[in-house]
């Protein structure tokens, strides 16, 4: 059993304060371990998530950070999965734990994808997120390849613009109560006419914004954990990943996102759960219509486009989805994302989330589900309350 | 403080060198299975449908149907399926009037061949 005795996070936003990547990052750390009941001499691994070293111009930045973080000794690794390369490290870290090669790891994401580089070279760099040989080189950008996929979906399920509408106004709004989100904005309907269209149809307000910010667990075998924290702690019960062809034309329905169902079954069985026993989710909503390709891709609805007319993932509604505010309204510093989401889930199930986003019923099991490429690397992870919590 | 890194990289296309020379001189060159005649452009090295290693390729006509098309700051892009592939790929579709459903493959200018495929209305 590996148990989440430690959860934090750095607002996301631009950072324009003269920290640094480590400076977050040794935030979010000292945050979590705090929050954990252990000390640094406790912690056996260290597992850092950074997408791209063109972002911190910093190869093998596990080497730093864990002399930042006085850890310097501990087994050290650095994990990369595109977008969803956060969930990628935290599932190494259960891993390492299930081994029992470490009873306590820590997971740190850290990326400063927006402070670092000008927007244009980030967003050509996310460009090689892609299949570089086919779409990389072509310039095509992210925000193209997602609204194809979109309109494959929509075209099936009868999507509009008013749903993708939606899912912003719904994780914006949300955000409003995230004190750490970066974007927290109440959208009136009008504005989304308004926006720039970037690929339709995507407007700007339909994208997630590029973030700076760090996120950090401390993950613990029930064993080794401290009395106080093995009680309220949650657990992760189940971690399931699944790869996609990188090439949406290649995908036989390139509106569906294949490796992420796989992924969520493999969570789902390992946790022996099923879609429906999930109280709150945070999924990733790079787009807006990524949101709900991932709920239909996820199983959390038979129909997602009607469950969200409905308000079925509203703070309010059978499912929240993205409380947090999502990547749309809480940021994205690509490495600190997947780890970000865990950690909401963890305090969400802890009773321990930010004032007015706090379920207030009692919740039984969370999903954390990220991916890289459209859907092509998923990680998908489930959390269960802790028995006292 | 500021920093400034220039990179310039000499790349090799392997396996892909026969659909790339085929971009360069506009022909439609799709990577073949043998094994069940399936045709994937841009080009597999391994069959998604029976897991059998590419063992060949096949020129298409250039043509393609246009499946979904989206527009906005990286210009006009679609998904399209060439005639004879079983597979779409993603292609810059400069000079295609809105409604068109019909396009081909011309001529990448680029040098080294950019793996994009620039289709235009058929005339």
């Amino acid at each position: 059993m590996v148990l989440v005795i430690g959860a934090a996070q750095t607002p996301f936003n631009r950072r324009k304060d003269g920290t640094s990547f480590r400076d977050w990052a040794g935030d979010a750390f000292d945050a979590a371990l705090a929050m954990s009941g252990i000390g640094r001499c406790d912690i056996d691994a260290l597992i850092v998530a950074s997408e791209s070293d063109f972002f911190t111009l910093q190869l093998n930045p596990a080497s730093v950070l864990v002399q930042d973080l006085g850890l310097t000794g501990v087994q050290t690794l650095r994990v990369e999965g595109g977008g969803a390369t956060g969930q990628v490290a935290v599932h190494a870290g259960v891993e390492r734990i299930l081994s029992g090669r470490a009873r306590h790891v820590a997971v740190l994401g850290v990326d400063p994808s927006a402070s670092a580089l000008a927007g244009d070279s980030i967003r050509e760099l996310y460009g090689y997120s892609f299949d570089f040989w086919t779409d990389g080189l072509s310039g095509v950008t992210s925000t193209s390849l997602y609204a194809l996929s979109w309109q494959a979906f929509a075209a099936q399920h009868g999507g509009t613009s008013a749903d993708l509408d939606a899912v912003t106004m719904k994780n914006r709004g949300n955000a409003m109560l995230n004190p750490n989100a970066h974007l927290p904005r109440h959208h009136e309907v009008g504005e989304f006419t308004a926006s720039p269209m970037i690929a339709s149809p995507y407007c700007r307000l339909h994208c997630s914004p590029l973030s700076d910010g760090a996120a950090a667990l401390i993950l613990s075998s029930a064993q080794a954990a401290p009395d106080a924290r093995r009680k309220t702690a949650p657990e992760i019960n189940g971690i399931g990943s699944a790869s996609d062809l990188p090439g949406l034309g290649h995908r036989k329905n390139p509106g569906h996102f294949e490796a992420k169902s796989l992924a969520a079954k493999r969570a789902m069985a390992m946790a022996e759960i099923s879609a429906s026993d999930i109280a709150v989710a945070e999924v990733y909503d790079a787009y807006a219509g990524a949101e709900v390709q991932a709920i239909a891709a996820l199983g959390l609805s038979d129909n997602p486009l009607n469950a969200l007319r409905s308000g079925d993932f509203a703070q309010s509604g059978r499912c929240p989805v993205n409380l947090s505010g999502g990547l749309i309204g809480q940021g994205a510093p690509v490495g600190a994302t997947g780890v970000a989401q865990t950690a909401s889930c963890a305090l969400m199930l802890e009773g321990r989330y930010h004032k007015g986003l706090q379920p207030e019923r009692p919740l039984g099991h969370a999903l954390a589900d990220t991916h890289g490429g459209i859907g092509t690397s998923c990680a998908v992870t489930t959390l269960r309350a802790g028995a006292s919590a | 403080m500021k920093r400034q890194v220039s990179l310039d990289y000499s790349l090799s296309a392997g396996w892909l060198a026969p659909w790339l020379e085929g971009l360069r001189v506009g022909k439609a060159v799709a990577s073949l299975c043998s094994a069940c005649n399936e045709a994937q452009f841009p080009p597999l090295r391994f069959c998604p449908t029976c897991r059998q290693h590419s063992d060949g390729w096949r020129k298409l006509d250039g043509h393609a149907d246009v499946l979904f098309r989206t527009k906005g700051t990286d210009g006009d892009i679609a998904m399209v399926r060439f005639d004879g592939a079983n597979s779409a790929c993603i292609a810059c579709i400069e000079a295609l009037p809105i409604g068109a459903t019909r396009c081909v493959l011309t001529t990448s200018t680029d040098e080294p061949p950019i793996p994009t495929l620039i289709v235009e209305p058929e005339t």
